[in-house]
């Protein structure tokens, strides 16, 4: 199966997270958390509960990631999160570059 | 952004997917918000607020935080990152600045400095030969000479102390940045040669596969069945062709150096060329998935892939529109390919 690159795809492979153009899953309803709740979540995230995933380029995640996350840039989510997550009922948290 | 890959997730089946809306920039202000608001600005006060934060981002969670160590050593990778003009106009800022503190000192009669035989003549300590001397010591102790003719007094010894250390590390840092100089060269100059060496690589293999294909499509012509070592040839031309394929995904997605464009669009027309050949020879030889050994269907599942994520519009950068043209053609041709 091809790997699903849409119209965002120059924006998911740079650093920058500012896209006009959401693409797929955009319409879905997002359960997002504020910084306090991730400072709770911290603990969970370092005793290996949650996945704290980092959606960003390589580049931008080997200059600066939050502290336990793992790297899985958008555009390689649908090829390789079954690899890096196989659990699919794991509490997940994902962040990008900045509110988008 | 994160948002899409919520849904992306949720729709590979992941039921408890949320979102840290403020992302990595908030995390990283609230950081260094609170770094600068604690002890530890020590970098700010040599005014190098900007490096010190570089550092301090670069390295989350794994500086030691506490301590004076800890903070030392985040003072010494912040200086090691500076230029050679830069460190010793620091260098040379850290001696004029200790010289007027041991003036000032003296001349509010603390009684800073003073011979080592005897006190300096009071005219001395004050006027402007006071200054000379005062920065005369300043730079003797920076640089840890330390004669001994003139020797610090009181609160004096406290930042005599201080100015031997920081002229120290600072010292430390400009050798190194000489020693390390002619060895950063030779480093560039392997990766240079290397990336060549790959690009030519990268040119040759696919001339060669391109080559290979055609003499194979020549051996089956006017033949109902391909001769059993045509599928052979084939075979491995697609393996070769695979492996040189990721070496132009690299080229375009993960590159240590940036290749011109004329080189880019070089490899990409290889690439172009050889696919065409493929969907001839594949038209021409009737290779029916069938008669597919499983590596050769394995190279030719890879080899779409591939292809397919070469596209005009993921390409990180700008680039002029003939290679977007290439990508396009690529794209085509590879869904080509895999309807075969």
């Amino acid at each position: 199966m091809p790997v699903k690159i849409g119209p965002s795809g120059a924006e998911a492979r740079g650093a920058a997270c500012d896209d006009g153009d959401m693409g797929v899953g955009a319409a879905a309803a997002v359960d997002s958390i504020s910084r306090s709740e991730l400072d709770e979540i911290l603990g969970a995230v370092h005793a290996g509960r949650v996945t704290l995933v980092d959606v960003l380029s390589p580049e931008s995640y080997a200059a600066a990631h939050i502290d336990g996350a793992i790297n899985l840039p958008v555009a390689d989510v649908v090829a390789r999160a079954g690899q890096l997550i196989p659990d699919r009922s794991r509490p997940i948290v994902v962040y990008c570059g900045g509110p988008t | 952004m994160g948002a899409q890959a919520v849904g992306l997730l949720q729709e590979l089946g992941y039921t408890d997917v949320r979102h840290y809306q403020g992302g990595l920039a908030e995390w990283l202000e609230a950081k260094t918000s609170t770094a600068s608001a604690g002890p530890e600005t020590v970098p700010t006060a040599h005014g190098h607020a900007g490096a010190g934060q570089a550092v301090a981002t670069r390295r989350i969670g794994s500086l030691p935080r506490v301590g004076l160590p800890g903070r030392v050593s985040r003072i010494a990778y912040a200086l090691a990152d500076q230029s050679v003009s830069r460190l010793f106009r620091l260098w040379l800022e850290v001696v004029v600045a200790c010289g007027v503190i041991y003036w000032l000192l003296g001349a509010l009669s603390f009684g800073a400095l003073r011979s080592a035989e005897g006190p300096i003549p009071a005219g001395v300590s004050s006027g402007i030969s006071g200054l000379l001397s005062a920065v005369y010591f300043s730079a003797v102790t920076a640089t840890s000479v330390g004669y001994g003719d003139i020797v610090p007094v009181g609160l004096a010894r406290v930042v005599a102390i201080a100015e031997g250390g920081a002229g120290l590390i600072l010292f430390g840092c400009l050798v190194s940045k000489f020693v390390s100089r002619r060895q950063e060269q030779l480093l560039g100059e392997t990766h240079r040669i290397a990336f060549e060496d790959r690009l030519g690589r990268v040119r040759t293999n696919l001339h060669l596969v391109r080559t290979e294909l055609q003499e194979t499509a020549r051996l089956c012509e006017g033949r109902a069945e391909p001769p059993p070592q045509a599928l052979a040839r084939v075979e491995s031309a697609s393996m070769i062709f695979v492996g040189e394929l990721h070496a132009v995904h690299d080229l375009l997605y993960r590159p240590e150096r940036t290749p011109g464009e004329t080189e880019l669009e070089a490899l990409l027309a290889g690439v172009v060329s050889v696919f065409r050949e493929f969907t001839e020879l594949m038209a021409c030889a009737q290779l029916k998935p069938g008669d597919r050994t499983p590596a050769f269907a394995a190279s030719l599942r890879t080899m779409t892939r591939l292809a397919r994520e070469i596209c005009g519009d993921c390409v990180p950068r700008e680039f002029a529109p003939a290679l977007k043209t290439w990508m396009d053609q690529i794209q085509r041709l590879a869904g080509e390919v895999e309807q075969i």
